[in-house]
């Protein structure tokens, strides 16, 4: 009597088997005191693994869209901004309305004193222009005469240096040699 | 919804492939949604320990997205999640192997149970435990993380073993002996439970002559 593998058995436990095999093994286990038992073994055994079960899992919570999320918060700031929208409309519709006469003397009240402003500043910008163009002209007054005054100078120098050499190159050209004796 | 967001019909690979060339948070949320209950439920059976569990769930996510890029569009982004949880979960139990404790999940009732370490069992404790869930939850602490990994992924989470070995790296000859062995210790590790409960005696006196019938299926839909 051929007997199955023991992988041939545990897999024969586990319907792995090609059916034509199964069948097989199941006959042979039909005749085969010694496999009938390790079957058996093995089948008590599975089935005690089957008694410990899982607790079940815990509830996850459903996680929510990211928009769906700030849901709320836009609700707040739809509802501030329509509150905001809403009281400058009323304090605008509930204001006096001016009467057009006495709103263009104000505008033009307010036209004249920017004007004004405008040309007092201008003038102080045109003084303050007028101040630095000044003390740039006497710079260069001041400069050019000291630039004249040294230029004067080195002339004089030169000259008493040209006479200087002048006179020696005449003595140079009067000397003789002493004769020997 | 952004104009470019993935459908909610799309596949894993659909919404990965957003993450990894668009950074799209919508696609990697459909990600998280669906396979956030799987990945824990892992994590939990594999470490027993709720909160342990969820922040494992949570790093496996956090490094799916930190490695976004390395992931082949080719492959199944399920075998890449899966991996990367398993490997954080050894990673886990190694890191508590060395300090020696094996911290057990928040019971129903909000009240820790008592612990058990891995190197010290104490059967006395674990019979007067008196639910059978806690002896199965306690015994597959003890079996050995490879083939613990091997009977979770099978057992609970549906993978067939061609889907465990590409999510292990290994072939599906070495899955099924891992499957062989991790059966084996934990039978050995409930025997005594398997004697005394009477359920359990009359199944194994009278088998159901089908195979075993798989659970609903836990996997997110691909």
């Amino acid at each position: 009597m051929n007997h199955p593998t023991r992988e041939d058995l545990v897999a024969h436990l586990y319907g792995e088997l090609p059916p034509e095999r199964q069948t097989e093994l199941t006959a042979h286990l039909g005749q085969c005191a010694g496999c009938q038992q390790l079957a058996t073994e093995w089948r008590g055994t599975m089935a005690e693994l089957d008694t410990w079960q899982l607790p079940a899992p815990q509830p996850r919570r459903v996680r929510e869209p990211e928009n769906v999320g700030f849901a709320p918060l836009l609700k707040w700031a739809v509802a501030a901004c329509l509150a905001i929208g809403f009281g400058f409309l009323g304090g605008r519709l509930s204001a006096p309305v001016p009467a057009p006469g006495t709103v263009r003397a104000e505008f033009a009240t307010e036209l004249k004193r920017f004007a004004a402003t405008l040309e007092t500043q201008r003038t102080e910008d045109r003084r303050a222009v007028t101040d630095i163009l000044k003390t740039m002209q006497s710079q260069h007054t001041e400069d050019y005469a000291s630039l004249r005054r040294a230029l004067e100078t080195l002339a004089v120098n030169t000259e008493d240096s040209f006479e200087t050499a002048q006179r020696q190159i005449v003595q140079l050209a009067s000397f003789t040699e002493p004769t020997k004796p | 919804m952004s104009l470019f967001s993935p459908a909610p019909g799309a596949t894993d690979e659909q919404a990965m492939w957003r993450v990894q060339a668009h950074d799209d948070p919508e696609a990697f949320a459909q990600i998280v949604h669906r396979w956030e209950g799987p990945i824990r439920n892992l994590c939990l059976r594999m470490t027993a320990d709720l909160h342990r569990a969820e922040d494992l769930a949570q790093e496996t996510f956090s490094r799916l997205h930190a490695r976004r890029r390395e992931w082949q569009p080719t492959a199944k982004l399920s075998t890449y999640l899966w991996r990367i949880a398993i490997n954080l979960c050894h990673d886990e139990n190694r890191r508590r192997t060395r300090h020696g404790e094996v911290p057990l999940e928040t019971g129903e009732d909000g009240e820790h149970h008592a612990h058990i370490t891995v190197f010290h069992p104490t059967p006395h404790d674990e019979l007067e435990a008196g639910e059978r869930a806690d002896q199965v939850r306690a015994a597959l602490q003890r079996v050995t993380d490879p083939f613990r990994t091997v009977l979770v992924l099978r057992h609970y989470e549906g993978l067939k073993f061609r889907e465990i070995a590409d999510v292990l790296g290994v072939p599906e000859g070495t899955v099924k002996s891992r499957m062989v062995e991790g059966l084996s210790q934990l039978t050995r590790l409930l025997q005594p439970a398997l004697n005394d409960s009477p359920s359990t005696s009359s199944a194994m006196a009278a088998p159901p002559p089908a195979a075993w019938q798989p659970r609903p299926q836990t996997k997110a839909r691909l």
